[in-house]
């Protein structure tokens, strides 16, 4: 682990850290206490159709899942030795 | 009457012998010689970001999961305005001998030249000229399937959330699936078992619990605030692209693809097993209805030169040469592994519009249970619905009229697997958007080639992976923004106007210029073959011959377009759209007379 890759990696542990929880709270939400229902579908709601505001719940899964597409990435950095010995690296 | 089982036996046998005699003895053992003993790009030039070697059936999803995308299911499902027949014979004529032929020699020259995209190998076939058109028309037809493919996924997340909400669950568990497979190194299949029950889970958890950011009423205007989720989504999933088409292939494309193909493999297990238990009941929609019945625009349109306009990716598609030589062909670690993921891929998409789209919409023409559920309108047939809804309903009926012979409820089994279908579709489109992307920014970068002797810092700026990309997201949103007016409905209380999304606008322009590019990309490879690798006599014939008879049909099918079409829309579709596919004609007028000198010198030059 070099010095210059040490903030990368922390901040993509955060990120990767920060997204399950938020993904995790928004998705254990929308079961237990959803903000809304739609009663067409029948089914619970994270978020809501009624008005135009943007839940909490709704923006913690949006949010925990565009981090959790960039953290790993961050955190692990280099390609997996198993790919670089399939490339001959 | 045609039972359904005997349809699905002679498709079968169609497939495997066009893989068995045409590609695989044809294509790979006489025209293109593959072989395992010449390194590919993604060994000899193995960057760790995009050309990173992937197992066969890794990269077989990745390959399909990013051709397939809304084409294969909406096409054919248009199309069925024609009858069963029409539709299903362009699909299978189109799939063996076009549409396959295109993406596997679209694959291999890439190969042959280092994993360079079909628009670079136009220069080395046709000259400078040719590659810096044939790239500014790729990056318009780049931009064209984001913005089209963009607007369908916003609105498909607004009108049913649980979608939504699997597509978002989807792609962790993708993650988690590389990080077994790449960092933990657990064995391939326990990887795959783990995360095939982990989306189960998130199928069941979707099936209960939508994700929704705003209200969604596309009776209103945007004004008025129907349409606040959809440009939320829009947005969303602008950001998404971005960041998907910006990180290394490995770690979300590969794993997340490969993932993607077993959801294909379920959807079309699940349907010929159905198929196989409704099999002996005959198709109720009728074979054949008019040549010309009214399609596009609502105005008559003639299957030829009209088809390839409706039915896209079942059949062929250009999008599917920049794939094949944008990202799969930098990850193909072994020559003879072409022929599975080119040639196969597009059989199975062909497959997939066959079996997934096209007998069951047959099926469920006017099933009376659709009927008495209130699904097809009374007095009427499966025509009614739209496009997507007839693949859905078609899918859920055959799922349901199997099921229903294991006593379990018709309208329950209906109600999961037209929700599972909504899903593999999604999934498509997903995959499809962030592709287009990278494809895209592949694109940018070798046309700003020039830029680089003359200023070099400017050149780093303008291909940097994330300008890049951000540049071809904000134009494609900015295309998919807008909604529009289709039509307007006369009511007593006045005149009505329906609203949709840009999809409806950028659809035919997508279409046929598509459609062109596969014309051009064919033309590409066919020199190749015929140039380069002295195929000569028959088999050059069979490439060169389709790639003509192509490129003639899809011109006299966007002038027609141009002539009957164009001057009944509405005016943000007549010069949005009539525009851009004056401009696909021209360049593609410019392109085939550059073939055809190209042609003529390679002939002069072996006499």
């Amino acid at each position: 682990m070099s010095a210059q890759s040490d903030p990368k990696k922390i901040v993509g542990m955060a990120l990767t850290v920060i997204g399950l929880l938020l993904l995790a709270f928004g998705v254990i939400k929308g079961i237990a206490s959803p903000s809304d229902v739609d009663e067409n579908k029948g089914i619970n709601l994270i978020g809501t159709n009624k008005t135009n505001d943007l839940k909490l719940d709704a923006l913690a899964v949006i949010i925990g899942w565009l981090a959790i597409l960039i953290g790993p990435a961050l955190w692990f950095g280099e390609t997996p030795t198993v790919i670089r010995k399939a490339a001959g690296r | 009457m045609v039972p359904a089982i005997a349809l699905v036996a002679v498709i079968i046998l169609i497939y495997v012998a066009a893989y068995l005699y045409y590609g695989k003895r044809i294509l790979n053992e006489k025209v293109v010689r593959a072989s395992v003993e010449r390194e590919t790009p993604a060994i000899t030039k193995f960057d760790g970001v995009d050309y990173v070697p992937a197992n066969r059936y890794v990269l077989f999803g990745h390959h399909f999961a990013s051709i397939a995308g809304a084409g294969p299911i909406v096409g054919p499902a248009i199309a069925m305005a024609y009858g069963w027949f029409l539709p299903l014979a362009w699909v299978l004529f189109g799939n063996v001998f076009i549409g396959a032929v295109h993406d596997y020699l679209a694959l291999m020259a890439s190969v042959r030249y280092g994993g360079i995209s079909i628009v670079s190998i136009s220069e080395n076939v046709m000259g400078r000229a040719a590659r810096y058109l044939f790239l500014i028309y790729v990056l318009f037809a780049l931009i064209l399937v984001y913005a089209a493919f963009g607007s369908i996924a916003a609105k498909l997340f607004s009108l049913d959330p649980r979608v939504a909400t699997l597509s978002i669950l989807f792609m962790p568990i993708a993650l988690f699936l590389g990080f077994m497979m790449y960092r933990m190194r657990i064995d391939i299949r326990i990887a795959t078992i783990i995360s095939a029950i982990l989306v189960i889970l998130a199928f069941i958890y979707s099936y209960n619990v939508g994700i929704t950011i705003g209200q969604f009423n596309p009776k209103l205007s945007p004004e008025e605030g129907g349409w606040i989720a959809y440009h939320r989504w829009l947005i969303i999933i602008g950001i998404y692209s971005i960041l998907a088409a910006s990180l290394p292939v490995w770690y979300l494309l590969q794993p997340r693809d490969y993932a993607n193909a077993y959801m294909l493999w379920a959807g079309l297990a699940f349907i010929i097993v159905g198929l196989i238990f409704v099999g002996t009941r005959t198709l109720q929609a009728p074979a054949y209805t008019s040549f010309s019945p009214n399609i596009i625009a609502g105005q008559p349109t003639p299957f030829w030169p009209a088809i390839p306009l409706i039915i896209a990716c079942g059949s062929l598609s250009g999008f599917h040469s920049l794939v094949a030589s944008g990202t799969t062909s930098k990850q193909l670690a072994n020559e003879l592994d072409a022929l599975f993921v080119g040639y196969g891929g597009m059989l199975t998409e062909g497959a997939l519009s066959s079996f997934a789209v096209i007998i069951p919409i047959s099926l469920a023409w006017q099933a009376p249970e659709l009927i008495q559920m209130g699904v097809i309108p009374e007095d009427k047939n499966i025509l009614a619905l739209g496009a997507i809804q007839r693949y859905q309903v078609g899918y859920g009926y055959v799922m349901a009229s199997t099921l229903d012979n294991f006593g379990i409820q018709f309208a329950t089994a209906y109600k999961v697997f037209t929700l599972f279908a909504a899903l593999i579709l999604s999934m498509y489109i997903m995959t499809t958007l962030d592709t287009s992307t990278r494809l895209a920014r592949f694109t940018w970068q070798e046309l700003m080639d020039w830029i680089e002797p003359k200023a070099p810092s400017l050149y780093k700026v303008l291909t940097n992976k994330w300008v890049a990309s951000f540049i071809v997201v904000f134009v494609g949103t900015a295309l998919a923004y807008p909604v529009i007016v289709v039509k307007t409905v006369e009511t007593p209380q006045g005149p009505v106007p329906v609203y949709d999304a840009a999809f409806q606008a950028i659809w035919p322009a997508f279409a046929g210029t598509n459609q062109m590019l596969a014309a051009i990309a064919l033309m590409t490879s066919a020199l190749w073959v015929y140039l380069i690798l002295k195929a000569r006599g028959l088999y050059g014939a069979l490439i060169i011959v389709p790639a003509v008879a192509l490129w003639i049909t899809v011109t006299a099918g966007l002038a027609w377009w141009l002539i009957k079409v164009a001057p009944v829309l509405p005016a943000i579709q007549k010069i949005g759209a009539g525009s851009m596919t004056l401009f696909s004609l021209v360049l593609s007028i410019i392109l085939m007379v550059l073939f055809v000198i190209s042609l003529l010198r390679g002939r002069a030059a072996v006499r």
